[in-house]
């Protein structure tokens, strides 16, 4: 009896932590520090990259690759050949901690309203960022014809229960989600932040013009790169670099918006991996791109070694010349070619030797088919390049056909493949029993 | 026998009532004998109590009493011997044998075993429990304490393969998946939270294991993998002042170099040579980061730039090829390990009071030169007895101060780059017998050239290192222990433990300026601006790590203890109470740069600037950061109650429950915590008056059922998040999902039935015990996968199981009495481990790659297979022609080893079997001659499988060394009748190395029996003259440990347990002395 009493009065002798490192998320402090595992947020999918133009892999550079690393670049049904795949994974990791973040600000007092909104923007941010990236490899294009409600979209994930149900959404309401998340994000975040692995408001509207640049509606393309560039004044001009250097880049430089790395592969740093000929052929004379982004290792053999990073990762966030050149690009579509040329003027001045840059010749289609190649140029192993792809491709005179030659035999990549559209890892289907995308 | 439903009848009915007595007398007959050599003792004195009666034993040691039946005490007293006390209920069946133990032996006349919460003589214990006596706790030598157990406790194993860090031991397998495998170590009544290091095993007076739920219930949630309990000495009341003095020196052999099968010293030239030929050092020749290159390829490349003649290489490379670093290691590096014990104690007692004093100090010469260990401790007992005996008090203090210290980073230390070791043809002093400068990190050409430019000598000394980077690692560790107990009412007694422990410990090391760790730091940060100017970022001076540990506990236990015997027959003893705990840790770890020891002073770095490194300035680093701090606390509170019920001490009844609460789990699985229980049975059957047998005057059946818990102290009920403290790309701290959400987490259960005969022959010529357990792990937390969409690819939760069953046998036979004493202890155990459910998928590869005998390395559960298993890749011998291993590709011999290795599943694999032991023991035989007596022990280990490690060519060709098989390579056709080793491929092919390494042909049965140890013992009698008359006891003792495997199944060179090592061989000699 004594004791049952002892024991009733026993709440707070056992409530001290375990661990002090350890925390139930419950603090703005905790939240904060969810929000900045980089390891976690600034990480984004790759095999895209694999399955795209960009670049060409040796025999051998093949051979010490992972399955889905070969399976994707060689366009096979199964590309990832039962591999574990962190591009689904990890968007959705993102996007789980992202709703812990945002359950966790709701149950916090309203007094630091400014602190939390901005919180609650960057949750935001991070979550529809991670449902683009997953929307540009696991589920269809969107269709510049419409009818995108009857195409299947991603799971989307609003809650951090992991037992919630797992359903495919329909593409529509798939991209809707993003926008939603972006344009929320917009208006809760501040326009400055440190470090760069924090989203900030020229960071949310950069991602927003990603995502209507897919969507083709161009004059909000333009509208929100510009007024991302309005906000995110600094500009970084490739004469002040030394292209001498191995990696003329540091970590976190001026051109940098948003800081992200592409997940870590064998082809970032594999020595067996080349630029397309075909690419590096458009290169001018005096572009300092060339030097500062490329090793020459022999005959047509480029490696691939200058990276906003400046570290091995790829680098795939926002970036500032990304943002100008989706602003061109929005401009030209919308028929505003005067602003167009200006914003590049602006642009190639700081990317061509002092003086060398080439004034912008024509009009209408063969301008934005400078302004596209200048895309491809300047977004080089970003992560991309495979969006810009199926995109195109839904425009007469823009398609593509990639080709690659695979254990010796020619093999092609049709505009309207299936296969610009990545199967979901085995292992979730079979968890979850969500439809397959058809290959 | 009879029909056993006729003892349950019997049994059922006599708990019913009780059957009356007669009041006559009866005849007690008895015999009086030496205890060890049975021989009968003529005049000891024999006192009925209360009647006080009084007889004296006859020359045949017998004599006769005569009392109304009843329930009396008898007392024996004889000279030289400890004075005897047995209570007896008359009538008696037979003639009463009483064992009178001589003082030398100081044995305790009842066995007793302990919990840890009570003592109980082992005739009331329905559980498993096996003990250890002081004598087998000092039979070994050693400075730890549980290596004392290995070989001599039955059921319980020293793991030598998989885990083997986090699962040292292990008592009757494994039953857990988690990282809590290890059983709970209680010292003097509270769980012990510190170093075993820190315990003298000289202080310890007897050790009990408690194996089964009847046993270990009674510690709840912490006793699912057993439980051991440990108790240290104590004085004793009534007893004139003792003193103990003890001492021994311990020599074990040093690591020996020439064990690792690596490349001899002229197979490794002869690659280098080969390796120089294909262009193969080009890249690292002309690598802007200039790395080190070894001295074969420094006078290759000398011969290729046309700086050195053909015959100027040739001799060159002989004399390297004369020299052999382990030679030198064992020259300069090694020595034999010395490890010195000595005790000295004081105990005695009065009737009120009782006390012990014993200080030790043990010292280690480490068997690497320049590194030692010493350890002080202090043990202080007392006992008092107030208020006509109902009080009791006891104060305890024990003490631990321990001292390490390092000078000598030692041969692990010798590497030539981070990711290679020494050249084996380096030498640790030139010819002139100076230390020798060895080639290390960066190319010699490069580091005059630092020199040059003023920054610090980079050259690498490994002998002149010895005492530059010191390492002091010290410890204190202390408790204090009080005991009041308080007589309420006849029967019923409240006890009060409490326990105060706290444990500082620090390490700290000093990096002087001028070791090479130091040098090689400051140079990398080091940069020199256009006009040659150094800038140094880690400023010059010492560079001192520190790391605290400091932790305390309070432990608080109170409860009643109840007995009563009534109507004669019955006897109920109870326990209940509840028990506290508060365990608070912290730590920090910091380095200071710049470090001045004679004026004190530090200096600051920055820390976040990415500095360019001195031997390629693209190359950029942080200076490393290694300050941290971390701490928590551990909060536990129980309650527990335990009865056993007696009847006609023959049938015994026994129930422990115990509830447990923390702060490692949420608070919703605390409210609904389930109580764990057992219950036993026991039935002393040679005590029926119907058991006449003679040749088997002592057996008992018992049997118990119930549940041990485990804890996972890693899991929440809540999703939990840990902060860590610098991010690697802001430096910021950030925070990491550990934990998802779990709220119906519960505690692993371990169910266990367990089923014992206990046995003695006549006399006790033959003792044994025999069980029989079943163990069933439930609800133990394993992982599942999850959808990734979720965010999460594991979940952590309470679904696997796993169930083992085995025996235990114990024997000890006494072959020979009299003058020549021949007795031997045989334990053997054997059980069958399996994991019955597991949610994810083994990766083949894996299982594949696991269980190198001696490595350690984790498991991966396979349902339906046991936790540790060794699996491996069919092999269909060498290609005649090449060399080349051959495997199958779906039932076809296929060379093919990519898609052999890529397209291995858990079908077409082979399972060889269990990793571990599956039957297990040890027999000891001890022999006595007078004074003398010498007792081997021989250990053997079977049914279970390892696999050997072997050439990797890849190694070979990135000129890394590799593995001694290479001499036994196939070379030619033909060698495939001789070999099963390879040839080495044109090139480098990692599948090929790969599928050699996983393949059937390196697996090998583990079956063998070990001389784990002799022992030698000389002990005088003392009776008589002079000076020996002040001694009560001496002993001299000579002690030889790992003697050697006595046969193994294997044919290969590698011991199943140690794998191409050996345990070190070591030879003790030692005295104790009592007066």
């Amino acid at each position: 009896m004594v004791f049952m009493i002892m024991l009733s009065g026993c709440g707070e002798f056992l409530d001290p932590k375990p661990d002090n490192s350890l925390v139930v998320p419950s603090s703005i402090a905790d939240v904060r520090a969810l929000l900045d595992n980089t390891n976690v947020f600034n990480r984004q999918p790759v095999l895209n990259i694999h399955a795209g133009d960009e670049f060409f892999i040796t025999e051998a550079g093949l051979a010490g690759m992972s399955n889905s690393e070969v399976g994707t670049y060689k366009w096979l049904d199964d590309p990832f050949q039962g591999d574990r795949i962190d591009d689904w994974f990890v968007p959705y990791q993102q996007v789980f901690y992202a709703n812990i973040a945002l359950e966790s600000l709701e149950n916090l007092p309203s007094s630091d309203q400014p602190e939390l909104d901005q919180l609650r923007g960057e949750a935001l941010f991070h979550r529809g960022y991670a449902y683009f990236q997953l929307l540009q490899e696991f589920a269809p294009a969107y269709q510049k014809e419409g009818g995108n409600d009857a195409l299947l979209g991603i799971v989307l994930k609003n809650s951090p229960d992991i037992n919630e149900k797992a359903v495919r959404s329909d593409l529509e309401s798939s991209y809707q989600q993003v926008l939603d998340d972006l344009n929320r994000a917009v208006s809760l975040l501040p326009e400055n932040q440190v470090p760069k692995t924090r989203p900030t408001k020229a960071a949310a509207l950069g991602a927003l013009a990603r995502v209507y640049l897919v969507m083709f509606e161009f004059e909000k393309v333009s509208e929100s790169a510009m007024e991302a560039l309005s906000i995110y004044t600094g500009r970084f001009d490739f004469n002040e670099l030394d292209v001498s250097q191995s990696r003329p880049f540091v970590i976190f430089g001026d051109e940098t918006v948003f800081y992200s790395e592409l997940v870590s592969v064998r082809l970032s740093s594999s020595p067996e991996v080349f630029l397309d000929t075909l690419l590096m052929e458009k290169y001018e004379e005096k572009d300092l791109r060339f030097p500062a982004y490329f090793d020459s290792v022999g005959i047509n053999r480029y490696l691939y070694r200058g990276r906003l990073t400046g570290n091995f990762s790829l680098f795939g966030g926002l970036s500032v010349g990304e943002l100008e050149l989706m602003a061109a690009e929005g401009l030209i579509r919308t028929g505003r070619e005067e602003e167009s040329l200006e914003i590049m003027g602006s642009f190639l001045s700081r990317r061509y030797e002092e003086g060398k840059s080439p004034e912008l010749q024509g009009r209408g289609d063969d301008l934005l088919r400078r302004i596209l190649e200048e895309r491809q140029k300047e977004l080089v192993g970003r992560g991309i390049r495979f969006s810009d792809l199926r995109r195109l491709n839904q425009e007469t005179g823009f398609s593509k056909t990639l080709e690659r030659t695979i254990d010796g035999n020619l093999v092609k990549l049709e505009p309207e493949s299936p296969k610009y559209v990545f199967p979901i890892p085995q292992e979730e289907i079979q968890l979850t029993g969500i439809r397959q995308n058809e290959r | 026998m009879k029909n056993t439903s006729y003892f349950i009848i019997l049994f059922l009915l006599s708990l019913l009532g009780s059957i009356p007595v007669m009041a006559q007398q009866v005849p007690l007959k008895g015999k009086v004998v030496d205890s060890e050599s049975s021989l009968p003792l003529p005049g000891a004195m024999i006192t009925l109590i209360p009647k006080r009666q009084t007889v004296i034993s006859d020359q045949e040691g017998r004599f006769i009493l005569n009392a109304e039946p009843g329930d009396y005490e008898l007392i024996v007293q004889f000279l030289g011997y400890q004075t005897l006390s047995t209570k007896l209920e008359l009538p008696l069946s037979q003639e009463l044998i009483l064992e009178m133990n001589s003082i030398n032996l100081d044995l305790d006349a009842v066995e007793v075993v302990s919990t840890g919460y009570q003592e109980i003589p082992r005739s009331r214990a329905s559980g498993s429990f096996v003990s250890l006596d002081e004598e087998l706790v000092d039979r070994r030598v050693s400075t730890n304490l549980i290596d004392r157990l290995e070989d001599v406790t039955s059921g319980l194993i020293f793991n030598r393969t998989g885990d083997t860090g986090r699962d040292p031991i292990s008592i009757r397998g494994r039953s857990t998946l988690g990282r809590f495998s290890q059983p709970l170590i209680v010292i003097d009544n509270f769980p012990f939270d510190g170093n075993l290091e820190d315990i003298n095993p000289n202080d310890v007076e007897s050790i009990t294991v408690l194996r089964d739920a009847a046993a270990a219930s009674i510690w709840g949630a912490r006793a699912g993998n057993g439980v051991i309990v440990i108790t240290t000495k104590s004085g004793k009341a009534s007893e004139k002042m003792q003193v103990s003095l003890m001492a021994n020196t311990n020599w074990i052999q040093h690591p020996d170099p020439f064990l690792a099968p690596n490349l001899s010293v002229s197979d490794y030239i002869a690659v280098e040579k080969q390796l120089f030929a294909t262009g193969y050092y080009n890249s690292t020749l002309n690598s802007s980061s200039r790395p080190a290159v070894t001295p074969v390829v420094e006078i290759l490349n000398k011969q290729k730039q046309g700086l050195l003649s053909d015959q100027e290489v040739n001799s060159q490379l002989a004399s390297l090829e004369r020299q052999d670093l382990r030679n030198d290691l064992n020259r300069y590096l090694y020595r034999t390990q010395v490890n010195q014990q000595y005790s000295l104690a004081l105990s005695g007692g009065s009737d009120q009071i009782d006390y012990r004093v014993a200080l030790g100090y043990d010292h280690q010469q480490l068997p690497v030169v320049g590194n030692s260990s010493d350890r002080l401790t202090l043990n202080i007992k007392n006992g008092y007895k107030a208020l006509k005996d109902r009080l009791g008090i006891q104060l305890g203090f024990y003490g631990t101060k321990t001292l390490s210290i390092d000078q000598n980073a030692g041969p692990e230390d010798l590497y030539f780059t981070s990711l290679q070791d020494m050249y084996p043809y380096a030498s640790l002093k030139d010819e002139s017998g100076r230390p020798a400068i060895l080639n290390r990190q960066f190319s010699n050409a490069f580091k005059e050239e630092a020199r040059q430019q003023g920054l610090l000598d980079w050259n690498y000394i490994p002998l002149d290192e010895i005492g530059k980077s010191p390492s002091h690692m010290r410890s204190d560790d202390w408790r204090i222990n009080l005991g009041l107990d308080y007589q309420l009412l006849k029967g019923l007694n409240a006890k009060l433990l409490y326990q105060y422990w706290q444990q500082s410990s620090s390490n700290e090391t000093l990096y002087h300026q001028d070791s090479y760790y130091a040098r090689e730091l400051i140079n990398l940060f080091t940069e020199i601006d256009e006009s040659g100017n150094l800038q140094r970022n880690i400023p010059l001076g010492g560079i001192w790590d520190q790391s605290f540990v400091r932790s305390n506990s309070h432990s608080l236990r109170g409860f009643l203890e109840y007995s009563h015997s009534w109507k004669e027959d019955w006897r109920l003893d109870a326990l209940t109470g509840a028990e506290l705990k508060a365990l608070d840790r912290e730590s920090s770890s910091v380095r200071y740069y710049g470090f001045d020891k004679d004026r004190s002073t530090t200096l600051p770095v920055d820390y976040t600037t990415l500095f360019p490194q001195f031997n390629d300035s693209w190359l950029t680093s942080r200076i490393p950061y290694q300050d941290g701090l971390s701490g928590g606390k551990d909060r536990f509170y129980s309650l527990f109650a335990n009865a056993a019920l007696i009847y006609k001490k023959r049938y015994l009844l026994n129930a422990s429950v115990r509830k447990d609460a923390s702060n490692l789990f949420g608070v919703a699985t605390n409210q609904k915590a389930v109580p764990l229980w057992s219950a036993g049975l026991g039935w002393t059957g040679s005590e029926e008056g119907f058991y006449k047998w003679k040749a088997i005057p002592y057996w008992k059946l018992r049997g118990s059922y119930g549940y041990n818990g485990n804890v996972d102290r890693s899991l929440s009920a809540f999703t939990t998040a840990q902060i860590i403290s610098n991010n690697y790309l802001t430096q910021l701290p950030y925070a990491q999902v550990v934990n998802s959400p779990n709220r119906n987490l519960r505690w692993e259960r371990i169910k266990i039935t367990n089923l014992g005969l206990d046995f003695s022959t006549k006399e006790d010529r033959i003792s044994g015990t025999l069980e029989f357990y079943w163990k069933e792990g439930l609800d133990l937390i394993g992982q599942s996968p999850y959808a990734p969409s979720a965010g999460i690819q594991f979940f952590t939760g309470n679904n696997a199981s796993t169930r083992t069953k085995g025996y235990d046998l114990m024997l000890e036979s006494k072959n020979l009495r009299g003058a020549f004493q021949w007795n031997t202890v045989l334990l053997l155990s054997g059980l069958k481990e399996e994991v019955t459910s597991y949610e994810i998928e083994p990766v083949v590869s894996n299982l594949l790659n696991y269980a190198d005998a001696g490595l350690g390395g984790t498991y991966f559960p396979v349902k339906g297979r046991p936790l540790f298993g060794v699996y491996s890749l069919p092999w269909a011998g060498l290609n005649p022609e090449t060399g080349a291993p051959i495997g199958y590709v779906d039932g076809e011999l296929s060379e093919d080893y990519r898609t052999i290795v890529n397209g291995a599943t858990m079908e077409n694999i082979l399972y060889n079997g269990p990793a571990r032991p599956t039957t297990f023991g040890s027999i000891r035989n001890t022999f006595s001659y007078g004074p003398f007596s010498i007792s081997a022990n021989i250990s053997y280990r079977f049914g279970y499988y390892f696999k050997r490690s072997s050439i990797q060519y890849n190694t070979i060709f990135m000129a890394r060394g590799g593995h001694s098989d290479f001499a036994d390579r196939w070379q030619e056709p033909g060698d495939e009748l001789i070999t099963q080793i390879p040839s080495m491929p044109a090139s480098r092919n990692t599948f090929r190395d790969r599928f050699y390494s996983m393949a059937e042909v390196l697996v090998e049965k583990g079956d063998h029996i070990r001389l784990q140890d002799i022992r030698l013992g000389y002990s005088p009698k003392l009776a008589g003259e002079g000076f020996l008359k002040s001694f009560r006891k001496a002993e001299f003792f000579l002690y030889a440990n790992n003697l050697g495997i006595l046969w193994k199944k294997t044919d290969s060179t590698w011991d199943p347990d140690y794998g191409w090592n050996r345990p070190r061989k070591s030879v003790a000699v030692g005295l104790s002395l009592d007066f």
